[in-house]
């Protein structure tokens, strides 16, 4: 069974490649340009093995916030936080994994395999 | 007294002068013609003391010579009674005149003396010129302190959106890698990896532009008002900002087409306005648009506006708003100087500025730019 991940990108050409990596890894991915945009699948029980966000996107909550209030939805998520700088103090869920942009494919793949997605 | 007076100047049976001279005309006209010379001199000084404090009414220690006018003018009316007197032995006159030569020439001499020091105090010409030259140094170099002060005001906006930048950047450089490192797992020769190769180069000149455009922000230019395009500003600038501010935000453009040049030095106006959009940014935590607008105000004037949909200010903080060092952001975040220097800035050049805000609903700042 491959492994389901909510990808949150606002730089559309990032989400793009980024999703089209993944998959070529083998994973179902579910693209969203906001975590507003993220929030609304995980919360009307789309069902992800996997959250790898943003932190800074378009809208209301911020990618600390999305992951959060996912967690309590899905015990069992994988978190994957990724930003390019971010100046707010972080507020990682336990066991999450954070990468600071600009980041290779091997160590996106790393970071899933650590959290046992793949 | 009156009588007393009137007996003392009485013309009595005294000698004329001229009596005790034997009538010798060598020695009544040698007399006559010094006497006159003496006088004419005398009369002239007090002629010439009038003029010139007439004409510098700004002369310290006027009164000085006020009095000396007075002191030489009786003595040019002893003389001419010296000349009465050689034929006329009017002695209770001359007496009387003497009296008030005397009166005048001591209270001079009084007031003189204690204005001495104070006199040598007054700086020579040598020394008001020396002076005069040290404040030009001085002018000089607090003009070069305002232009670094500029500056630095200027990298510290940049500085502020720095975070937006890094944000940009990294995310176009992820792009690059992200592309390469696809192209090379494809295969460059293939149809993925020539898209790949593609996207990079999309990247990499995205990013180019935003290098470009942050260099042109910061360059170093002259500080003189000439005629620009204040759209053309408005344009530059909101296109920075767009770049920076976050996605969350967004920043329309509305500019008036039929729009004079305006009267600003294009290098202040851009920081003045970055200042304006990085306020209206830390309004909008949760997002907005900052609107740049511009239309002709009058036929002298053109309005620049700046206007945000954030949290607004309420009365207290609107009135104190322009004060240097005033801030309501966190520690660390502001200095307080942005908006006191958009003031400045623009009334440098000659406009004003308003302010209307509201508690909930956003901000406006309007820029009023002399036409050019």
């Amino acid at each position: 069974m491959n492994a389901r991940i909510c990808l949150v990108e606002d730089e559309a050409m990032l989400l793009e490649m980024t999703q089209a990596d993944l998959e070529d890894l083998g994973l179902r991915v579910f693209p969203a340009v906001s975590c507003d945009e993220a929030w609304q699948a995980i919360s009307s029980h789309m069902q992800f093995d996997v959250l790898v966000t943003d932190i800074r996107t378009p809208g209301e909550r911020d990618g600390w916030e999305l992951a959060c209030s996912a967690r309590a939805l899905l015990p069992g998520l994988a978190v994957v936080y990724v930003s390019g700088f971010t100046a707010e103090k972080p507020k990682p869920v336990p066991g999450s994994i954070f990468l600071s942009k600009p980041y290779r494919l091997t160590e996106l793949e790393h970071a899933l395999r650590r959290l046992g997605v793949i | 007294m009156l009588e007393w007076l009137d007996r003392f100047l009485a013309v009595r049976g005294l000698a004329p002068h001229g009596y005790c001279l034997l009538w010798d005309p060598a020695l009544v006209w040698t007399h006559v013609v010094s006497d006159t010379l003496i006088a004419a001199a005398y009369f002239s000084i007090p002629v010439v003391l009038w003029r010139l404090l007439a004409q510098r009414r700004d002369l310290k220690f006027g009164w000085i010579l006020g009095a000396f006018a007075i002191f030489i003018l009786s003595c040019g009316i002893t003389h001419v009674i010296s000349i009465i007197t050689l034929w006329v032995p009017a002695y209770g006159w001359e007496a009387l005149v003497k009296i008030v030569t005397a009166g005048a020439s001591v209270v001079t001499a009084a007031l003189l003396i204690p204005l001495l020091p104070k006199l040598v105090a007054i700086p020579s010409p040598a020394a008001l010129q020396q002076a005069n030259d040290a404040l030009r140094v001085e002018a000089e170099e607090r003009e070069k302190a305002e232009a670094m002060l500029r500056q630095v005001h200027k990298m510290e906006a940049v500085g502020q959106l720095s975070g937006g930048i890094a944000h940009d950047f990294n995310n176009l450089l992820g792009v690059i890698i992200g592309s390469l490192d696809r192209a090379k797992r494809k295969g460059a020769d293939t149809v993925e990896g020539q898209r790949s190769i593609d996207n990079a180069l999309a990247g990499a000149e995205r990013a180019a532009k935003l290098t470009h455009q942050l260099l042109a922000f910061t360059r170093r230019q002259p500080l003189h008002p000439q005629p620009h395009d204040l759209n053309d500003i408005a344009g530059s600038t909101a296109e920075l900002l767009a770049q920076t501010v976050g996605s969350h935000i967004e920043v329309v453009l509305d500019l008036s087409p039929h729009l004079p040049p305006g009267l600003v030095d294009r290098n202040q106006l851009e920081n003045a306005l970055l200042n304006l959009g990085i306020n209206a940014r830390d309004a909008m935590p949760a997002g907005g648009v900052i609107a740049i607008s511009t239309r002709v105000h009058s036929a002298e004037m053109i309005e620049l506006a700046v206007a945000d949909t954030g949290i607004g200010m309420d009365s207290v903080t609107l009135q104190r708003a322009a004060e240097p060092f005033f801030t309501t952001k966190p520690v660390g975040k502001g200095s307080g100087m942005g908006l006191s220097q958009v003031f400045g800035t623009v009334e440098q050049l000659g406009g004003r500025v308003e302010l209307q805000s509201q508690p909930g609903t956003g901000t406006t700042v309007r820029l009023y730019m002399r036409v050019a």
